[in-house]
């Protein structure tokens, strides 16, 4: 090994950040549900209309899960676990109930709350459960090695992919869509004197940024460039929340980076 | 070791399942959305994310929303009145540090956007013989605005709404191009 992680830091790290994601996903659920605005807007007996109809004994399940205290009260049973997890250390049982807890809470808001960041956080859960049946089944350092490159494998690839394709479209390369997409954002739109509507500077910023997300898979080439993809990353996501306020998207991110940075000195075992 | 025994290591099954994931990912990307259909695999695709973000600069979904009060008198609803102005309900909420750690306004009204989002997807696919209001996310949405109505515009009960949802095109300075997708029915608070 070089300057990377070793395994037991990269897991531990990845816990605990998980476990701060998650956590932090978890407080703002509860308090968005204390408001009563989901029993109001995303009413289940309205919403259930969604699910086949076949088996039935799941959509039972999904109406009995979803009754609002059954459902606050399965995310208040999150932060203590999360805070073993982080304390302890993750076990079978912690990844278990925290994927099937994820998957509920993902039905329950119609297949994503936030989007991305829910994508992200159900990549790590599944390469948690991965590491942890292969380590009942076989070997808990294979376990960890298949999920950790699972994490990673996703994390390069949605970075490639998200500047992929917007070099595909003529209004990211001439830097419009930056414009328009700032404009359009929860805290938007620009001030009449910002910087993005000036043609060039929009289109250096999309140049730089798409130029930047497709070269992450060098991040695999070794541990030195991974953590400075990283820190790059560190600094993509703090600006995308400080436009577009999509805090999750940073802790979900941030949390991959261990998997990466650890990937990143490894020879693929196959 | 016998053939079964190298072919089925766990750590060749491991490899294979992992692989055979991603290279179901691939298919799904390579052949779009069609691949990925029917309600189960609509409320579980996150088991098959495309990392699209932010991609595509095209027709956004909009909603505007107006509603009457009722009459002092009880009569119901003075519809008869000059209607009032169309009001656009989009997310827009101010920046703090803290949100960094703890935004679930934000994240709600970003959520809000996307059940608009997700209407106006339905009702590009809906069947002509199909009615718009039978529609899930339509319920939903009417939900918003009269939760919205009640809560935020202070309408008391009794007053009735009505929602649009219209396909706007923007360009670096604003709106370029706006129609309407859908014209509600009324609602009451």
């Amino acid at each position: 090994m070089g300057q990377g992680l070793d395994g037991l830091t990269a897991v531990r790290m990845l816990e605990c950040l998980l476990a701060w994601s998650m956590c932090i996903q978890t407080l703002e659920f509860l308090r968005i549900h204390r408001t009563g605005m989901v029993e109001r807007v995303w009413y289940w007996p309205d919403q259930q209309a969604d699910v086949p109809e076949r088996p039935r004994w799941l959509k039972s399940a999904l109406g009995f899960m979803f009754q609002p205290a059954i459902h606050q009260a399965h995310l208040f049973l999150r932060l203590p676990l999360l805070l073993h997890m982080a304390w302890q250390g993750s076990s079978l049982v912690h990844f278990v109930f925290l994927f099937i807890s994820a998957v509920l809470v993902l039905i329950r808001w119609r297949g994503a709350f936030n989007g991305g960041s829910d994508f992200m956080t159900l990549v790590v859960l599944s390469g948690g459960l991965i590491a942890h049946v292969v380590g009942t089944l076989a070997d808990p350092e294979l376990g960890w090695q298949a999920g950790l490159w699972y994490i990673s494998i996703h994390a390069i690839s949605s970075y490639f992919m998200s500047g992929w394709v917007k070099l595909k479209h003529d209004h990211w390369r001439s830097g419009q869509a930056l414009t328009i997409f700032l404009n359009g954002a929860v805290h938007g739109p620009l001030a009449a004197d910002s910087w993005f509507h000036k043609p060039r500077w929009a289109r250096f910023c999309a140049w730089s940024l798409m130029l930047w997300e497709c070269a992450f898979p060098v991040a695999l080439s070794g541990p030195v460039q991974a953590q400075a993809m990283c820190a790059v990353a560190v600094v993509f996501h703090f600006l995308v929340y400080w436009f577009f306020g999509l805090n999750r998207f940073f802790w979900a991110w941030v949390t991959c980076f261990p998997a990466v940075i650890h990937c990143a000195d490894l020879k693929i075992n196959l | 070791m016998t053939w079964a025994a190298v072919c089925f290591h766990p750590v060749k099954v491991t490899h294979a399942l992992i692989l055979l994931y991603f290279g179901f990912l691939l298919v799904t990307l390579w052949w779009g959305p069609r691949f990925i259909q029917g309600p189960w695999l609509f409320l579980l695709r996150a088991f098959f994310p495309n990392w699209k973000f932010f991609h595509a600069v095209g027709h956004e979904p909009r909603l505007y929303i107006r509603w009457w009060p009722p009459h002092a008198s009880g009569d119901g609803p003075r519809i008869a009145d000059a209607p009032p102005a169309w009001q656009g309900l989009y997310p827009r909420c101010p920046r703090s540090a803290w949100g960094l750690v703890h935004n679930p306004w934000v994240n709600l009204a970003l959520s809000q956007q996307n059940l608009v989002d997700h209407l106006a997807h339905d009702l590009n696919h809906l069947a002509p013989e199909r009615d718009a209001r039978a529609l899930v996310t339509y319920k939903l949405v009417q939900a918003l605005v009269r939760a919205h109505c009640s809560q935020n515009e202070g309408a008391p009960t009794g007053s009735v709404f009505e929602f649009q949802v219209r396909l706007e095109r923007c360009n670096a300075i604003g709106v370029v191009e706006s129609h309407t997708l859908l014209p509600s029915a009324k609602g009451v608070v």
